[in-house]
């Protein structure tokens, strides 16, 4: 019985013990922790014609939607020398609507258009893998034209760690 | 001499989407390196590859510096009759490169 008491003494104290934490979490931390969510824009990504000005001589004014491209690229590239892309359009692929030219843009190569893709109605799935060259963690833009003029776009960021010499200037 | 590996399935079924893949081996110089002496070596790129399905063109890509070594590509086409699917590129330096394999479609 008495054994027992102390039991719950124990578990008590350790009650308490939490209570006093849980207070230190929310009192102390939270109030840390909210000034720097807040400071952290949700997904923000910078317009598309901001990350690639050459998108202007591309779709000549006409504007991107960011909707239906999907760029899957690592966040993280090892090696700027070859980074693996893969672009997916959402589109029928039909005579009547379907991906007409893909763009690969970067923002930070000394030539931003890394590819031109022409693709044809009878391609079954809108979709290409390729390995690029990046100097230095930039965003890579997929913009996408088709057959009814409209452009839609999408954009992902990577942190190249070895960057691809592609630039002179960069060898110094 | 540019040697390439391309993946076309050998047999389809009519209508079925299948994958092509295709690897050629070259440089894809940038025009931005210096060779020993300090010159720069002169940007040579495949700016060009056209991949055709039974003489139709159903896939074109110019690729800059910006695509690594050795080019892979993977994409799509609707295998519709049995033919070939040919490849052919050319870079900045002029040289042509082809490939071609053949596709047996079954209804």
């Amino acid at each position: 019985m008495n054994n027992r008491n102390n039991h719950t003494d124990r578990y008590d104290g350790n009650a308490a013990r939490r209570r006093v934490l849980k207070g230190v979490a929310g009192g102390v931390l939270l109030p840390m922790v909210m000034p720097v969510l807040a400071q952290l824009p949700p997904t923000a990504r910078p317009p598309l014609l901001e990350l690639v000005p050459v998108l202007k001589d591309i779709t000549r004014g006409a504007p991107v939607r960011e909707s239906r491209v999907k760029l899957e690229i690592p966040h993280l590239a090892e090696n700027g020398h070859l980074v693996p892309l893969t672009v997916s359009v959402e589109s029928p692929m039909t005579a009547a609507d379907h991906v007409t030219t893909l763009y690969l843009l970067s923002e930070k190569n000394p030539r931003p258009i890394i590819a031109k893709i022409s693709m044809a109605p009878g391609a079954g799935r809108a979709a290409l893998t390729t390995r690029i060259r990046l100097a230095g963690a930039q965003h890579v833009v997929a913009v996408a034209q088709m057959s009814d003029g409209s452009f839609w776009g999408a954009s992902a960021d990577v942190i190249v760690t070895e960057t691809a010499c592609l630039d002179a200037s960069e060898i110094t | 001499m540019s040697v390439a590996r391309i993946l076309v399935p050998s047999q389809a079924k009519r209508g079925e989407v299948i994958e092509i893949r295709i690897a050629i081996q070259h440089p894809m110089e940038t025009g931005f390196r210096m060779d020993n002496n300090g010159r720069a070596i002169p940007k040579n790129t495949i700016s060009n590859l056209v991949c055709r399905y039974n003489g139709v063109d159903v896939f074109r890509a110019e690729m800059g510096s910006g695509i690594a070594a050795n080019p892979y590509l993977q994409f799509y086409i609707v295998a519709q009759e049995s033919g070939n699917v040919e490849f052919a590129w050319v870079d900045d330096a002029g040289e042509k490169g082809s490939a071609s394999s053949a596709i047996q479609v079954t209804a």
